[in-house]
């Protein structure tokens, strides 16, 4: 599977100059490339991250602030887009490994890892559909407001203990808000396709959408009464000293109420077992059939932006942000990122898990269970914290104690899968595949 | 400087899309200004400094409110019925009550100084918190009972009936 | 700059258009949104005066109230008008000129 021949087009003028430039320059970087794609793909990150952290160190006093305002917004899209990217391609490995098949495993060389620019590369290149009897504009329109509002909620969110955008008193429920809106994007596109199955996964996301808000919203407010701010930086300030003293193990309240929340966002992203509005099996794809190209790489965008963005609330406000389990020595935004794209890739577990439940199934699950269970929960906090803070100690031992056996359990799993991955996964698959 | 642009495009959106409202025919279309009006008050709102207002606002109008206004919209708008464009006179009518409020407001607004007229710095989530409990608690507690009677009777007003053979409504 | 004056003057601005909404539309749904316009026109007047001055944290207490009360109006009149729709399978509100039902 080396070349690829292409048809022959002819080119005339200044078309015919610049292809033949183009396949020289193909024809000599092609193979350095190749080669070097790894380093250069690292190496143009590592760069980039050096460049904020030099700007942000030196620079910082001596330009106008919005210079400065204008890298940090250029880096966090950049941020977001990066994270869409590998989510997408982790979502394809993940999938693959669980159904005993392999995923990507070609483009770039190891695993498929540029699988994710290639597929962008392709949506762009796509032809434009609106369908005839669509509402133009509307349908325009509906990717953005899904797309926008998700970008916005970075905003306020902190990667480090003075690495935010802006930091706000509010932050916790600014992006609550900005999570919110993106349900009206969704009814949107499918109003504006003009196409009942469209209308109908729209509907019945936006009344999911809008009913795994509250569970989401009162399961938020535990840690919030804990900690007596709703600034995310102060929550994760908090939290410092060592993983005994994240939010998560201080309360039993608060145990469970990580796990609501987590299962709340599941249904707020549109995930497995909620992910009824795009079920593939059912409706196609959902609200967002009729859409090709460029805007359903838009509305992709924003799932996966989305998940991270409920993850990284779901790490600041229960496991601790930014902090590492052993001491403040290396605090910081990796180890911020690595516990987003922990639970990150814990959600694509569980979507390839679990099968989708029906849409009464979901909202009994949302009204009979969850609701109830996270006031439950809120109740009993605000009791814990006004009559039980004696018993910190010993709280914290037993969740402590009980989050490592978690954390051992997992990775005992994830090393009896490796052990046996030539098994679980099939030789025959892994024989016959380059990069395996 | 940059508080006086936000301002003005803020300002800007916001009349445009109730003149958007009152021009357009499509439903759909005018709830979708809607949303650009409840989110340029929300801009105003971050930029007057009153950030937990601007949050609620965005949560409970653009999330809540707007989505409500859209399914109604959506689950009575299936004969699309012409909407009959106001007459001439009707339209003259209109501008001119319109045009007298407006006049008069804003005359009154710029008559005379406000008291007070003083910009405070901007209050935090804590002392807005600690006006709810306290001046306002009788409001507060009144309002959560409303919400309750307001959530039983949506439900019982909106509920699905079966048609019978027109014994029983 | 920017000063008191100017927030006011914008609802009133936000008031008209919300008024010229309600008179000049049929749809019982147009209506609402016009009713919305003039909640957050009042609304802005309360965030406003509280921001420069007068009346203080009340203002900003006030304006969540408002918001709450719109929410609950808003989800009333919705019920209503779909009440509406299934009795008379229209959504104008000119049809709706009977005493009965």
């Amino acid at each position: 599977m080396q070349t690829f021949e292409r048809p022959k087009i002819e080119y005339t003028g200044i078309s015919k100059t610049i292809a033949e430039i183009a396949v020289v320059v193909a024809k000599i970087a092609g193979p350095i490339l190749r080669r070097l794609a790894w380093f250069v793909f690292f190496g143009v990150i590592i760069f980039g991250c050096a460049f904020v952290w030099a700007v942000g160190r030196f620079v910082n006093p001596l330009v106008p602030w919005i210079v400065r305002d204008i890298i940090v917004v250029a880096g966090g899209l950049g941020f977001v887009s990066l994270v869409a990217m590998v989510g997408i391609w982790g979502e394809r490995k993940v999938s693959g490994h669980i159904q005993s098949r392999l995923g990507p495993m070609r483009t770039g060389g190891w695993h498929g890892w540029l699988q994710s620019l290639a597929d962008g590369l392709k949506f762009v290149q796509k032809e434009d559909l609106i369908p005839a009897s669509a509402d133009q504009p509307l349908f325009r329109l509906a990717p953005y407001i899904a797309l926008v509002p998700v970008i916005c909620a970075y905003v306020v969110i902190p990667f480090g203990a003075s690495w935010v955008f802006r930091d706000r008193d509010v932050s916790l429920l600014f992006v609550l808000a900005m999570l919110g809106i993106e349900v009206l994007g969704v009814i949107l596109g499918g109003w504006a396709s003009n196409s009942k199955w469209s209308l109908y996964g729209a509907m019945r996301e936006a009344c999911q959408l809008v009913s795994y808000e509250i569970p989401m919203g009162l399961s938020l407010l535990v840690p919030v009464m804990a900690v007596g701010s709703i600034s995310l930086v102060q929550m994760g300030k908090a939290q410092s000293g060592g993983w005994f003293n994240w939010l998560m193990f201080q309360n039993p309240f608060l145990f469970f109420a990580f796990f609501t929340y987590y299962i709340a966002s599941l249904a707020s992203c549109k995930r497995a077992p909620f992910d009824l509005p795009e079920g593939e099996s059912e409706l196609v794809a959902g609200f967002h059939t009729e859409y090709s190209g460029f805007r359903f790489v838009m509305f992709f965008f924003a799932e996966y932006a989305a998940m991270f963005a409920v993850s990284a609330i779901a790490t600041i406000v229960f496991l601790g942000g930014w902090n590492s389990p052993v001491g403040d020595a290396t605090s910081g935004p990796l180890w911020f990122v690595a516990k987003g794209m922990f639970l990150v890739w814990v959600q694509m577990w569980i979507r390839w898990t679990l099968p989708r439940i029906r849409i009464d199934q979901v909202m009994h699950a949302c009204v009979k269970y969850l609701l109830p269970f996270t006031m439950i929960l809120f109740v009993g906090s605000s009791v814990w914290q006004l009559y039980g803070s004696q018993f910190i100690f010993y709280t914290r031992f037993i969740l402590g104690g009980l989050g490592l056996v978690m954390v051992g359990l997992f990775l005992a799993g994830a090393g009896y899968g490796y052990v046996n991955r030539g098994r679980l996964v099939g030789r025959l698959a892994r024989k016959h595949l380059p990069g395996a | 400087m940059i508080e006086t642009i936000l301002f003005y495009i803020f300002a800007m959106i916001m009349v445009v899309s109730g003149l958007a409202i009152l021009v357009s025919t499509n439903i759909v279309r005018m709830a979708y200004w809607l949303i650009g009006m409840l989110l340029a008050v929300a801009g105003i709102y971050f930029l007057l400094g009153a950030y937990f207002l601007g949050v609620v606002q965005i949560i409970v109008y653009v999330g809540g409110v707007a989505v409500l206004v859209v399914f109604g919209v959506m689950l009575t708008s299936r004969q699309l019925a012409s909407q009959l464009l106001p007459r001439a006179w009707e339209v003259v009518w209109l501008i001119c009550v319109t045009g007298i409020f407006l006049a008069g407001l804003v005359r009154m607004i710029l008559k005379g100084p406000w008291a007070g007229n003083v910009k405070q710095s901007p209050q935090t989530v804590a002392e807005i918190g600690r006006s709810l409990l306290g001046n306002f608690i009788g409001p507060f507690e009144l309002a959560s009972v409303l919400l309750l009677v307001v959530l039983l009777g949506a439900a019982y007003l909106a509920r699905p009936r079966v048609p019978t053979l027109g014994i029983k409504k | 700059m920017i000063g008191l004056t100017h927030y006011l003057v914008l609802s009133a601005i936000l008031m008209v258009l919300g008024l010229a909404i309600i008179i000049s539309k049929r749809n019982a749904i147009a209506i609402l949104i016009g009713v919305e316009f003039i909640l957050n026109a009042a609304n802005l007047n309360f965030i406003a005066f509280s921001r420069h001055g007068i009346g203080g944290i009340s203002g900003q207490t006030a304006g969540i109230f408002v918001i709450v009360l719109a929410a609950a109006e808003a989800a009333v009149a919705l019920a209503i008008f779909l009440n509406f729709y299934h009795q008379i399978s229209s959504i104008d509100i000119d049809r709706g000129n009977q005493l009965k039902g």
